[in-house]
């Protein structure tokens, strides 16, 4: 109550002054443009903006909310990523919290996961309030959490465009399809490929840079896609180590006949990316 | 150029309480919004600012004039400005809404940050009671937005 009293004082103050000086009145912090709110508040460290500035009032709370999240269709986990302190992921989590509870979240249409975990319950309840959902873009340290990836897919029914984990596709394959950008990381086998291959007619863009791929999984992508408009699967490996020696073997059967057809699609203006700089590449010259 | 010091012409300001205000061009312009009138050729009879009042216009100019002079040193102006914004919240308050008005970049941000560190380390109390704001929440509003919450585990 302390602190009601002392505003009052204060305000008691102001109206004190303004008698002497008319040309000021009384000013009030929380009418102020919202704008100028934010630009103070993103100023402040995670030690403010955690324990002390969500409990001023209503302004300054929402005003904290734009400042983690700004007005937009995009909804960005990825800034507790640089939050060392477990007190201040918790935070984080919390204002997200808040944030799905009281913003209409339906305007977002694109999700950036973090590396950081979330609980189960969170990220359900996360899917459950993005049903719009056209794009996911998940870090490759969330691979080994694809389990829990694959029961949110359900929920997203109007994706168009993935950045995961390959193995997603299996769930993708039933619930999605509308899906015309995948950017895959991971191993890609037979049967992923021909998941790939026949599950994702709207494909029109595909990355799988640095995927271990089985040897036939490319002829296999695109015999089912001959209307990709870009196709980039440089710095791609062998799925086992024991196809390192065989570099030849990985390639060659096909090289000749994706040349030929890298060939005619380059005509149509399309991009394929197949190869890097082989010895020159840091990333694949140990292949050959 | 015409907007150098030697030539620069002089500019009248008008604000809120109706006080004119005569300022060299050259430093009027640092505020965006009165140098898109120069530019459209609109500021020949006094100019009206209906948001910002003859004291704050007086303090805004000031700070305009230093902002304006090239043979101040960074270093120099660093120090101005820390002397500059020494001010109680309400003018600071009048100040950022000129600033915002005026459209001046390098002002507003200078404001922002000493306000943003008025409420370093304060307590929510504190920061309403510096600023003063009234607590909108309900007790319960309160605990719910400072508890834990059973997404914290890890």
């Amino acid at each position: 109550m302390e602190s009601f009293v002392m505003t009052r004082h204060q305000i008691r103050m102001c109206e004190g002054s303004r008698v002497r000086k008319r040309s000021r009145r009384v000013v009030k912090w929380d009418e102020m443009p919202y704008d100028i709110l934010v630009n103070i508040i993103q100023r402040l460290s995670w030690k403010d903006l955690a324990l002390h500035v969500c409990c001023v009032s209503h302004s300054w709370l929402s005003a904290l909310l734009d400042t983690l999240c700004p007005p937009g269709n995009v909804l960005d986990l990825r800034p507790i990523d640089s939050l060392v302190d477990p007190y201040y992921r918790e935070r984080f989590r919390h204002y997200l919290k808040l944030m799905l509870d009281c913003r209409h979240t339906t305007i977002w249409t694109k999700l950036y996961l973090a590396k950081t975990c979330f609980k189960t319950e969170a990220l359900t309840c996360i899917a459950q309030r993005l049903p719009l959902l056209h794009y996911l873009i998940a870090p490759s340290e969330l691979a080994l959490d694809y389990p829990r990836l694959l029961r949110l897919i359900p929920y997203w029914k109007n994706l168009r465009g993935v950045h995961g984990c390959s193995l997603l596709v299996w769930e993708l394959k039933t619930h999605c399809k509308s899906i015309c950008e995948l950017s895959l990381y991971g191993r890609i086998d037979d049967h992923t490929a021909s998941v790939i291959s026949k599950s994702f007619p709207r494909l029109k863009y595909l990355v799988i840079r640095t995927c271990k791929l089985s040897v036939d999984a490319l002829p296999i992508i695109l015999d089912g896609h001959k209307n990709l408009l870009q196709l980039d699967a440089r710095h791609c490996g062998p799925i086992n180590e024991y196809d390192i020696i065989g570099r030849k073997f990985f390639l060659a059967p096909r090289e000749k006949e994706w040349k030929e057809e890298v060939i005619n699609q380059k005509d149509a203006g399309i991009m394929f990316y197949l190869e890097c700089t082989r010895y020159q590449c840091t990333k694949c010259s140990y292949l050959f | 150029m015409s907007l150098s010091p030697s030539t620069s012409k002089m500019l009248s300001l008008k604000s809120s309480d109706g006080k004119v205000l005569e300022v060299e061009e050259h430093v009027a312009v640092l505020c965006e919004t009165i140098k898109s009138l120069v530019e459209d050729g609109c500021a020949d009879s006094p100019i009206p600012l209906a948001n910002v009042d003859g004291a704050t216009l007086g303090n805004v100019m000031e700070w305009c004039k230093k902002h304006a002079d090239q043979k101040a040193s960074a270093d120099d102006l660093e120090d101005w400005d820390a002397e500059f914004v020494e001010r109680d919240q309400g003018e600071l308050y009048h100040l950022i809404m000129a600033a915002n008005y005026l459209n001046i970049k390098g002002l507003l941000d200078l404001i922002c940050q000493k306000v943003a560190d008025m409420i370093k380390g304060k307590h929510p109390e504190k920061i309403r009671e510096i600023f003063n704001i009234e607590n909108d929440f309900t007790p319960e509003q309160q605990e719910q937005i400072r508890k834990d919450n059973s997404w914290a585990f890890e």
